[in-house]
């Protein structure tokens, strides 16, 4: 008979945490499931395994490994004892079966695997007894996110990777697949395998769609075309052998057959782009001399597929257009959008190479000529220099050379593709920010098993809440399905930061308390904020910066109607601007379709932080001002700050910081001619610094063609920022120095910092 | 007279379809014909079917040469006999792909690139210029 149990203590818990994560080899952090008891086993204890029986030695806590949380049991699982008092392994034992398989033990899983593991197989049998000394390993066996984005890193404090790699954290890759399908047909000409291998080669390479994830229906099989007779030869783009890996033919059961497989497959964050490349008849897009598939066919397979988060369909075909309604309200997808080469009454053109409206739009994806050579013009890209699919979209109508053709697009929620990449979704927007109010930055890390908040603790990193799905963080309950994190900010003032949370039901704001959370605020869609009407589905949060300069923080929400300002009031949320597209901000028109919102800053140094915004034709600096916005700085295309020159279609805008220390915000800007740095002055921007490429920062060799930039920080503690520089070659630490930069540190791959082998070729910073 | 079921006297074939042509036809589009007459009965031109009381050459008419399917075009249905030309609307080519050898090309308007014009299999390397018309 076992005697009755002593609660463990929470801090020998969190101990005792750290310990068995150090312990773990990253194979087996990528395999194995962790979790804790709440309570001290008294020596003599026993856990009945079916057959056997496992008797405690000593006081101890415990922690039970899972090798292989997939299967059935028995399987090869470990005990591991800790000392109640100081939280060291004490000692640990082989089983087959859990201690809980009667339900009469609680066990808290504080780590998952991060992965599915299919198929099941026998993993690395035993764990060392005592932990050894965590080392980070050179290369990470999970790809892991950046740590510090922006402005957010501890001052004086090098928050490195190594340490987070050590708790697994997932790329967002694990959460937020994408897909896509690219159609030919079995009467499809040569041209329309061309454009085929150019959006595949534009996945993969531009986007990093993983290969497996590209279902490319095309011909009989193989890449081929009834205008081809034997083998196709090189690809006419730069005449290389074609890349791309043909799924299956181009028939209608297989493709009924790739969405039963994605219908299997797809989860809420996830992004499928279906491309079809092809002829096309009054009565569908064709599948041979004699079959279509109709629109109302399409309809019904998109209709068959899970909900997710966003479908692109682009039809070149002819009569492509018939497909846009039905695309529009069979969707599952919670962001549709419908773009094709021609309306539902007209013949879509083709050339002696490529058809014209899909190889423009794949140019404008790509941003690159199907050469891999420079476009003539860009896409209007948004301040990180990426192109939204309505950008591709508007940029392949303007550049169509078919003069038949008439390009169409729809969008659903209206205004979506503006805020649609096929890129993956930021790892981390703004995911970090002081919870504890410690003085220190803390990280949210998601995964599809859970939430975490990570606090460095030495050369660890503690988890301060580590949550599976299912959680109620008050009323709110955690689903990292569909719950997106973020931003991070004081958003009832104070030091301590809260979360803002959205999913498909509404918003919510999370407040650290103890080990888990409280939601102070949880709205669901429809409800009002002032005049605000919340809709997630087509609402975008940030940045979060206090924009009336109250001490609080406050969000920033764009919608296709205009953008507001949600202040944080009680239990819900205040909108203490919102204005309609068509508004006059001082001299920027508003149009959130073509409006790129980012980069708050005090850019003034008067206490209230103001937004950057840019469009094709300009860029201007927003403040609030009563219940609207003015434009204290707004400057179109053309403009020379100092010696820069404005091109927004060309120039990225990288992180803001005070890199003067004078109290106000600058912007850090790069082109492929190389950097500025720009200042407010006035109604205008003046550039104290502007580095041509081949400049030298001490001995850092400035090339924007290669150089990454960010995130910035105080690295060194003090009012001035410096700002990150990575490379193929390395990375550097700049500050700015009179009208350049310092190089304060710089170092080649293959340095180690501590443990941590530096290798910017698979690094994230 | 051409008889049934050969291809000779190819050029007054070819100068019956053109007489045939519509004005916006001779501006842009690419004419083949089939030197090989469909035999009375069932015929199938582009993607419709016909009845033939007797046998026709078939001329087709691509209006928007260069264009992806489907898009207007014409069979034009010639009596070697009777010399009359009857035509069928249609919206898609005779095959998709490559023509049989037994098409070859009689038109092309000024402007038409190579690339607009449907591939012709060829049969020896003889056979393989393409023939192009003036406008009698």
């Amino acid at each position: 008979m076992n005697t009755p149990l002593t609660p463990l203590r929470p801090v020998l818990s969190v101990t005792i945490k750290q310990a068995a994560l150090a312990s773990l080899t990253p194979q087996q952090a990528a395999v194995a499931r962790l979790s804790i008891g709440g309570s001290i086993f008294p020596a003599g204890h026993t856990f009945k395994l079916v057959d056997t029986v496992l008797t405690v030695k000593q006081d101890a806590a415990l922690v039970f490994v899972d090798l292989m949380p997939q299967a059935n049991w028995g399987h090869k699982c470990a005990y591991q004892f800790y000392d109640p008092a100081t939280g060291k392994l004490l000692y640990q034992q082989d089983a087959l079966f859990p201690p809980n398989l009667a339900g009469d033990i609680a066990l808290e899983v504080f780590h998952a695997p991060l992965v599915p593991i299919v198929p099941i197989r026998p993993v690395a049998p035993v764990m060392p007894v005592s932990p050894a000394v965590p080392v980070a390993p050179a290369t990470p066996v999970m790809p892991v996110m950046p740590v510090l984005p922006a402005d957010r890193a501890i001052p004086g404090q090098g928050l490195t990777r190594a340490l987070v790699s050590d708790v697994q954290v997932p790329a967002s890759e694990v959460v937020e697949q994408r897909y896509a399908i690219l159609w030919t047909s079995q009467i499809s000409d040569l041209r329309h395998v061309e454009d085929l291998e150019f959006m595949w080669r534009t996945l993969v390479n531009v986007y990093g769609f993983a290969s497996a994830n590209i279902y490319v229906l095309c011909y009989n099989g193989t890449i081929g075309a009834v205008d081809v007779s034997g083998a196709v030869g090189n690809w006419a783009g730069n005449n290389t052998p074609y890349e791309m890996s043909v799924y299956s033919s181009a028939t209608t059961a297989n493709l009924q057959a790739v969405f039963n497989t994605l219908g299997g497959k797809l989860k809420p964050k996830d992004l499928v782009l279906i491309h079809t490349n092809n002829h096309g008849s009054t009565t569908g897009l064709c599948v041979d001399s004699s079959t279509v598939i109709t629109p109302a066919q399409f309809g019904t397979m998109l209709k068959g597929l899970p909900a997710y988060r966003t479908l692109v369909v682009t039809m070149e075909q002819c009569f492509s257009g018939a497909f846009q309604n039905p695309t529009l309200t069979n969707s599952t997808a919670a962001n549709t959008v419908f773009a094709s080469a021609v309306d539902a009454n007209t013949s879509s053109d083709g050339a002696a190479h490529f058809d014209p409206w899909a190889l423009a739009l794949i140019e404008a994806l790509s941003g690159a000529t199907a050469a891999w050579g420079a476009l003539p013009s860009k896409p209007n890209p948004n301040l990180d220099g990426l192109v939204a699919i309505k950008a591709a979209c508007d940029w392949a109508k303007a550049n169509d050379t078919g003069s038949d053709d008439d390009p169409q697009y729809a969008d659903q929620p209206a205004g979506c593709g503006s805020r649609i990449y096929l890129g993956l979704s930021p790892a981390l927007p703004d995911q970090d920010g002081d919870v504890n109010a410690d003085g220190c930055t803390e990280l949210v890390v998601t995964s599809p098993w859970g939430l975490g908040i990570l606090e460095q603790l030495g050369a660890k990193l503690l988890g301060l809440v580590v949550t599976p799905n299912g959680t109620r963080f008050g009323g709110w309950l955690l689903n990292t399905a569909d719950n997106l994190i973020g931003p991070l900010a004081n958003f009832s003032g104070g030091s301590q930061a809260e979360i803002f949370i959205s999913s498909p039901w509404g918003i919510g704001i999370l407040k650290l308390s103890g080990a888990t959370m409280t939601c102070p605020m949880l709205q669901p869609n429809g409800t009002r904020f002032g005049g605000w009407l919340l809709d997630t589905t087509n609402n975008a949060f940030g940045p979060a910066a206090d924009y009336d300069g109250d001490g609080a923080d406050e969000v920033l929400v764009v919608s296709p109607w205009g953008i507001g300002i949600l202040k944080l009031s009680g239990s819900t949320m205040s909108a203490p601007m919102m204005q309609p597209n068509g508004t006059r901000f001082g001299g920027w028109l508003l149009d959130t379709s073509n409006n790129n919102f980012g980069r708050a800053g005090d850019y003034d140094g008067d206490g209230k932080d103001e937004i950057l915004v840019s469009s094709p034709w300009g860029i201007g600096i927003l403040q609030m001002s009563g219940s609207s916005m003015v434009s204290p700085m707004l400057q179109p295309n053309g403009t020379r700050f100092g010696g820069w020159l404005l091109d927004t279609y060309n120039n990225i805008f990288g992180p803001s910081a005070d890199y003067d220390g004078d109290g106000s915000a600058e912007i850090f800007i790069t082109s492929a001619w190389g950097i500025g740095v720009l200042k407010l002055s006035g109604g205008t921007l003046v550039s104290p610094v502007m580095a041509q490429n081949g400049t030298r920062f001490g001995g850092w060799l400035l090339n924007t063609a290669d150089n990454h930039f960010g995130p910035s920080a105080s690295y060194e503690g003090g009012p001035v920022a410096e700002i990150l520089i990575t490379s193929p070659w390395g990375i550097g630490i700049m500050r700015m120095a009179g009208g350049t930069f310092d190089a304060m540190m710089m170092q080649p791959n293959g340095t180690r910092f501590g443990g941590w082998l530096l290798n910017t070729a698979d690094n994230q910073f | 007279m051409t008889s049934p079921g050969t291809s000779e006297k190819p050029d007054e074939l070819d100068e019956l379809v053109l007489l045939h042509l519509t004005e916006g036809e001779r501006q842009r589009s690419a004419v083949y014909i089939d030197s090989v007459p469909r035999p009375a009965g069932r015929a199938l031109v582009g993607r419709r079917e016909v009845q033939l009381g007797q046998p026709r050459f078939v001329a087709f008419v691509d209006q928007r040469p260069g264009a992806n399917w489907a898009h207007p075009c014409r069979y034009l249905l010639v009596d070697p006999v009777s010399r009359q030309v009857e035509a069928v609307p249609g919206d898609g080519p005779p095959v998709f792909g490559a023509l049989p050898p037994s098409w070859r090309l009689v038109w092309r308007s000024p402007g038409i690139d190579d690339w607009r014009l449907l591939p012709i299999f060829q049969q020896n390397p003889e056979q393989i210029s393409q023939k192009t018309k003036d406008i009698p």
